[in-house]
């Protein structure tokens, strides 16, 4: 039921969208009539065919010819033949000269794309070329100014020119041109939030010594004023929304060098659980971390890798779970860990995995231990029919045989355990013993 | 831990590592909501980085800022793929019934036509209900039996149905009659019926050319026969026949070596199979003992099973009533697919145990794209599949049909823009275990599954068309990059895309995107065909593409591409590395071939130019002339028996190029690949020669019209032609002129000139109007006649007056200052502009000033006008026109100091006098050698309003050092084509208003 009103919310919901998307009401047909629609998509469109594009009596011989010559730029790019599209290039920066609004605003940004990745691909293109190019191309339209700005940080950054990069983020923080910064809000947001992590990178090389005492690094102010700048645009981004990974750990970081334990825990919680964001292993992984780090409970441990186990059952840590699970020595929780251990090995990624096998054998011997292997066979009834053909088939058999005898064999015991008989894996690990006998006879 | 196998595959160590996640992902935006940015640009991801982060972000320690290491998200240096030959290759002899189809996509408002196209010739089908009651009545014989009427008038009328005919032909009366009577029931189906079912169908079929969804996923595979990597030998699968209904296992024994490109040793015939309606798609399993192959039709899906030992064999076909839009075979687990209906049904198939649905939707996922699109594929779970159509994508778990998360939707969190559609989600299994492939008209996706929401990489693949096939390649060794290769039906695309990461470290795409070739450009990489062969191949060529398929060895990569007649064809791209700069027919670093050129100015820095070295011109110029050749060469081969190879290839081949660059492989013309596609065009031009043309045109016999008139004295002048051939050749020869009085005609009527018409004679307001309007003035004209100009002028005449009084205090001497200063302004604005360019400014002020003007001056002006010669009178156009923005200080156009000493001061628009600087016309170079005097300027004046355009292209030309336009050889072709240059620059710089803007940085 509660599906089929979600369908329902979804369609009322689908309506708005469609409203909002403004795409062309096609004659809706009724379902048993879906005759093919398919040809629905519309076709892309091509910044060289203008996008008001109504015959060729329009347009200008100058457009006709950047046009042009964007598409040759363009096959050349595309080709990899940068030495002809940089020839093509240095004629086409005319179209700059266009006057229609919109056309030159679209020029500057086309050009600087363009132009950075022919001056990329060259050969003897230096650093002042780029930043003479980055820096006309960020002033010339100014509304792709932010966005400017941020990738020629990146190319300072990666350039390693770190004070330079920092002094070009500061230019582009306090920039304010009208509605024209207010248009490059998510760009915007960026910058401080580089800012902000430049700071901390700042901040890492101010910090002393990690054997010194607490006193001499309160002599630091320098180093302090780079924190509290660094925390407030981090903490200011971390709360958006997002995937914020290296921010979220250098904001730790720093939160945790001043013993703020409580503030970095509701950081890190808010990242992980706040449901507007969305899900991110690494958030539950940063968590667990900080757990461990600061010696938490097991249940506490327990807990955040259970959420982790809900939203990615394949993860690596799943493994610790099981670890966390079989030190209680509870059978609730021995049960928990052999469901956790099978789901893991159900993943295609972890099927050739020695050690996690090695866990789940080490499960079931715990269980078998404590005769509770009823456990076990409910598990595998559900489980069977995917796990003969997903790990006991004989092709996978004579895999093992050859590339990992140690893995067959862990393999043959948790088989042997489950109670299967008479399976082609067995004939293949008979022989391969025999094999090994016979070797060290 | 090494990875490095040199098989097809990767080592099942790997996947060990897909279990590893990356300890940090590039920050990202998470918004909820539809898309709002608009499509604007096809060259999205270029010189972008996208995001970057600090490696070891977390665990800094201090005094570790020397071994700060960012990485971004679009990294700029890839591994460097370049194409072994020319063009591609044909692999399979053609088929030869294929049906192309050739021209504009049918308009669905064309329904009119087909409906007279069904009556007239399938008429027995259109009205025969209608005629059998009706022939009992009627009759077309002569004569009048007692109760039947003749309608022996209908036949004529039907005969004349034939030809375009006059539509107010009395008989029609007649016609017209007898539709009011018995239109709607004389046809067996109602024409408004008919009329809605046909322009519905033209629409669909017309969409279905445009883009068409059946065909998603490609219908080619390439599956090596063992599992073990040794051994070579594999399998093409692909579907041929006129409609793509035979299903071909062709077994192939790639030969690889390791200078040499792998060479492909197809077995003569392949393994075929009939099926009972055209081949969509296939999908490949991994090969282990055997392996599965996935075969969908419209109405049916069908497993084949393959392996070393065993023939291709078909397991089980299903069937269902709607259509099937998507068939996986499973990487996990042998003998399972997925197949999805358009009707939004999901099912898992295991074969020979039955289907099991594991989803069903009755519309879209998340809103209403009307599309019944739907797609399916695996995960990293056997049990867990993507549920996919155009909004979107779905993790859906087979075991709990409640139990699903979204994988991808079209939304603001992947940066969609509006109207952006998801075209195919593919599991990249080899590449990475938990990685999923989406692309869109825009947008290549790379999707952790376990990051649902969030693209963990994006590319804007910057296709012309959809892309709808995909294939993966995985990374050969942990250093190496993956790489996945999108194809396109309609442009036949192939996109080449790395990336890497997604397990220690997150993804990133490693360098720009690389196109490859597709088989339409490949004509003109061969020598040049005869224009009715040339079209017969390009129609061949240019259908769309079906399918793609690849196969990596080593340094080696193969893409296999299918068109939609059956036609396969592969490439062979090499990996460029250090090693290989050592081998002469591949890359040398290429440091000699452009370079950046620091200029100082601000505004033109990133002008990129080359040296002009002169190695760099040897280059170029023998590039030039490499291409001229190829141009020029037609190489008959009407006939079969013609050699295939000309000797002029082999003359190009041997061309001196001391200076290889780096791309020049790919230019020079493949003696091979000629001799293949030599081979494989043949019966497409013999099967065409071998039909019989039936001229339906109607022929008119003319001789009786023109006939030659021999006369007497015919006799005597039979040899003049003869010897006036002769001259002209001669002439030719000389590039002289044939002159008349040379050749012994009889002599030419000599017309006057008309007496040119005076403007005073007819003072009436039109022929006023007509003769402002003939010197380009009408704007003006009627300016001055509604007087709306009146402030202008009296601005003008003012200002003039200034001037006046400043020119009297300036001293004349300054004119030859002012005339070097325009010289060096052109020079620096890398002379563009030309005379006429700027004199036909259309700029309001100066508009303004030539009508103050022109009133001052309009007696004179005149009075010019009627003494002057026609060509005076051009001439005099000009000198006004380019008067126009200066100041009319002139009176009479012969004295032309006081101009010139303006434009140094204010305004630098007559700059163009500067190209006189290098001769470049005959004409004006025999006019330069005169004695210096007025009319020498005025001359040069004149001629540089004809002429001026060309120099200064010239001048930049070299000053670029020999690209573009330098590069025309011979000097007979480079005034025409620096003049053409010249018109091309000439418009483009028409609208520009003021110079400034040109250093809009």
């Amino acid at each position: 039921m509660d599906s089929q009103e979600g369908i329902v919310e979804k369609q009322c919901a689908m309506d708005d969208f469609e409203d909002e998307l403004n795409i062309p009401a096609a004659d809706v047909d009724s379902p048993e009539e879906e005759t093919p629609n398919q040809g629905r998509i519309k076709e892309p469109i091509h910044l060289h065919l203008p996008p008001k594009y109504k015959g060729p009596s329009r347009e200008t011989g100058f457009h006709k010819s950047t046009r042009n010559c964007l598409k040759i730029i363009r096959d050349a790019m595309l080709h990899h033949r940068w030495q002809e599209a940089a020839e093509y290039f240095s004629s086409y920066t005319q179209t700059l000269e266009d006057t229609t609004v919109s056309r030159q605003t679209m020029a500057c940004e086309i050009i600087w794309r363009l132009g950075t990745e022919i001056l990329h691909h060259l050969p003897n293109a230096t650093a002042v070329d780029f930043n003479a190019l980055y820096n006309q191309t960020k002033n010339s339209g100014v509304r792709n100014y932010a966005k400017i700005c941020l990738e020629h940080v990146f190319h300072l950054l990666l350039n390693g020119q770190f004070d330079e990069a920092k002094r070009q983020l500061s230019i582009a923080e306090s920039w304010r041109y009208g509605k024209h910064s207010a248009a490059q809000p998510l760009e915007t947001k960026f910058i401080r939030a580089y800012c902000g992590f430049l700071d901390y990178l700042i901040w890492c090389d101010k910090r002393p010594e990690s054997g010194l005492e607490a006193e001499d690094v309160s002599d630091n102010q320098e180093m302090h004023s780079y924190f509290r700048q660094a925390s407030v645009t981090l903490g200011e981004i971390i709360r958006q929304p997002g995937i914020w990974d290296p921010f979220v750990l250098s904001y730790i970081t720093m939160l945790e060098f001043y013993n703020k334990e409580d503030q970095a825990l509701k950081v890190l919680q808010n990242y992980a659980y706040n449901t507007d964001f969305p899900s991110n292993p690494n958030a539950h992984i940063y968590l667990y971390q900080f757990l461990k780090r600061h010696k938490a409970p097991q249940s506490k441990l327990i807990s955040s890798l259970r959420i982790l186990h809900s939203l990615v059952p394949s993860h690596e840590l799943m493994l610790e779970l099981c670890v966390l699970l079989m030190q209680t020595w509870s059978e609730k929780h021995l049960e928990e860990a052999l469901r956790v251990s099978m789901d893991l090995l159900e993943f295609s990624s972890w099927k050739f995995e020695t050690k996690a096998w090695k866990c789940l054998l080490k499960i079931i011997l715990n269980l078998k231990e404590k005769h509770c292997l009823e456990y076990l066979k409910k598990e595998w009834s559900v489980r069977r029919s995917l796990w003969l053909a997903m790990h006991f088939r004989a092709y996978i058999g004579r895999k093992d045989s050859v590339e990992n005898v140690k893995l067959l064999k862990i393999k043959t015991q948790v088989l042997r355990l489950t109670g299967e008989g008479n399976i082609a894996y067995f004939g293949i690990s008979l022989k391969v013993r025999r094999r090994e006998q016979a070797d060290k006879a | 831990m090494d990875l490095s196998n040199h098989s097809g595959r990767v080592d099942f160590t790997s996947s060990n590592m897909d279990s590893r996640f990356p300890d940090q992902h590039f920050p990202h935006f998470y918004l909820d909501g539809p898309p709002e940015n608009m499509p604007r640009h096809s060259l999205g991801g270029w010189g972008s980085y996208d995001r970057v982060f600090e490696i070891r972000v977390g665990q800094c320690d201090a005094g570790q800022s020397a071994q700060r290491e960012f990485v971004s998200q679009h990294t700029v240096k890839g591994e460097e793929w370049v194409p072994v030959k020319p063009a591609v290759t044909p692999l399979i002899p053609p088929c030869k019934d294929a049906k192309v189809l050739f021209g504009p996509p049918p308009d669905p408002m064309d329904f009119p036509e087909h409906m007279q196209y069904y009556y007239q010739h399938y008429c027995m089908d259109a009205f025969s209900t209608m005629g059998n009651l009706l022939c009992d009545n009627f009759t077309f014989k002569k004569k009048n039996t007692k109760c039947k009427k003749s309608i022996l008038w209908a036949k004529k009328f039907l005969k004349t149905l034939n030809y375009k005919r006059c539509h107010v032909r009395n008989y029609w009366q007649k016609v017209r009659q007898l539709h009011y009577l018995v239109s709607d029931v004389v046809s067996d189906i109602p024409p408004s019926l008919l009329a809605e079912h046909l322009h519905e169908e033209l629409t669909s079929q017309r969409e279905q050319l445009q883009f068409c969804s059946d065909l998603t996923g490609g219908a080619v595979g390439y599956m090596p026969l063992y599992e073990a990597q040794g051994s070579a030998e594999s399998c093409l699968i692909y579907p041929s026949g006129d409609a793509l209904e035979k299903l071909n296992f062709h077994r192939v024994v790639p030969e690889f070596n390791d200078d040499k490109p792998p060479n492909f040793l197809m077995d003569s015939s392949p393994f075929a199979f009939e099926l009972k309606g055209t081949i969509k798609q296939l999908s490949l399993g991994n090969m282990e003992d055997q392996g599965n192959v996935g075969v969908r039709s419209d109405y049916f899906c069908g497993s084949w099973v393959l392996g070393g030992k065993i023939r291709p064999r078909l397991q089980e076909v299903i069937q269902s009533n709607d259509r099937y839009s998507c068939i996986t075979v499973s990487p996990h687990v042998p003998d399972e697919l997925v197949v999805a209906t358009e009707y939004g049904a999901a099912y898992l198939w295991t074969v020979k145990k039955g289907l099991q649905k594991f989803r069903e939707e009755d519309s879209n996922l998340y809103f209403n794209a009307k599309s019944p699109w739907r797609w399916c594929e695996f995960t990293c779970h056997p049990r867990v599949m993507v549920y996919a159509d155009r909004t979107g994508a779905e993790i859906t778990d087979a075991r709990n049909r409640d139990c699903y998360q979204t994988l991808f939707r079209i939304g603001k969190t992947a940066a969609c823009v509006r109207g952006e559609r998801v075209l195919l989600a593919k599991y990249l299994s080899e590449s990475h275990a938990h990685h999923h492939l989406i692309t869109s008209q825009w947008s290549a996706y790379i999707m952790d599954e376990r990051v649902p929401c969030v693209p963990v990489l994006k590319w804007d693949h910057m296709m012309e068309s959809e892309p709808v096939f995909a294939c993966s390649l995985p990374a050969l060794s942990q250093s190496k990059n993956c790489k996945v290769l999108l194809g396109s039906q309609r442009s036949q695309d192939i996109m080449l895309l790395q990336y890497t990461g997604g397990r220690m470290r997150a993804c990133q795409a490693r360098g720009p995107i690389q196109k490859l070739f597709s088989p339409r450009e490949s004509l003109s990489h061969l020598n040049l065909l005869l224009p009715h062969k040339r079209h017969l191949a390009e129609e061949r060529l240019n259908v769309p593409a079906a399918g793609l398929t690849a196969v990596q060895n080593k340094d080696y990569l193969s893409v296999f591409q299918l068109t939609e007649t059956g036609d396969l064809f592969f490439q062979t791209l090499k990996l460029h590395t250090d090693e290989t700069t050592t081998n002469n027919n591949l890359p040398e670093p290429a440091s000699s071939s452009v370079s950046v050129e620091h200029t100082k100015e601000p505004g033109l820095s990133e002008n990129l130019q080359s040296n002009t070295d002169n190695d760099n011109q040897g280059y170029s110029e023998s590039e030039i002339r490499q291409r001229a050749l190829s141009q020029l060469e037609v190489i008959d081969n009407v006939e079969n028996g013609h050699s295939p190879a000309s000797d002029t290839n082999e003359d190009i081949s041997k061309e001196p190029n001391g200076t290889c660059s780096k791309r020049q492989p790919i230019q020079r013309k493949d003696h091979d690949l000629q001799v293949a596609w030599n081979k494989w065009l043949k019966p497409i031009f013999t099967k065409v020669a071998g039909k019989k043309r039936h001229l339906h045109h109607h022929q008119i016999k003319t001789r009786g019209l023109i006939k030659l008139k021999m006369t007497k004295t015919d006799k005597l002048n039979k040899d003049r032609p003869q010897s006036l051939r002769r001259d002209l050749q001669e002439v030719m020869k000389k590039k002289q002129l044939l002159l008349h009085g040379a050749t012994h005609l009889p002599l030419l009527n000599v017309t006057p000139v008309p007496y040119p018409v005076d403007p005073n004679e007819w003072p009436d307001d039109l022929s006023q109007r007509l003769t402002a309007s003939w010197d380009g003035e009408w704007k003006s004209w009627w300016e001055e006649k509604l007087g709306l100009n009146r402030e202008k002028k009296m601005e003008a005449l003012r200002r003039k007056r200034r001037r006046e009084k400043k020119a009297r205090a300036w001293s004349r001497t300054s004119l030859s200052g002012s005339f070097t200063s325009s010289v060096s302004y052109q020079d620096d604005l890398s002379g563009y502009s030309s005379a006429p360019s700027q004199g036909f400014d259309s700029d309001g002020e100066s508009l303004g000033n030539s009508q103050a003007m022109e009133v001052i001056d309009g007696t004179l002006e005149t009075e010019m006008h009627r003494k002057s010669p026609v060509i005076m009178r051009q001439f005099l156009k000009d000198q006004t026109l380019e008067q126009e923005p200066v100041e009319s200080a002139s009176r009479s156009p012969w004295r032309r100091s006081g101009p010139e000493q303006d434009s140094s001061s204010k305004q630098p628009t007559l700059g163009s006098s500067s190209s006189l600087d290098v001769g470049l016309c005959p004409a004006s170079a025999t006019l330069t050698q005169r004695p210096k005097s007025q009319s020498k300027l005025h001359n040069e004046d004149y001629l540089n309003s004809l002429f001026g355009s060309q120099e200064p292209t010239q001048e930049h030309a070299e000053q670029e050092g020999g690209f573009s336009f330098s590069q025309v050889p011979t000097a007979s072709q480079l005034s025409l084509s620096s003049r053409r240059i010249s018109q091309v620059r000439g418009s483009a710089q028409a609208p520009q208003p003021k110079k400034k803007s040109r250093m809009g940085f």
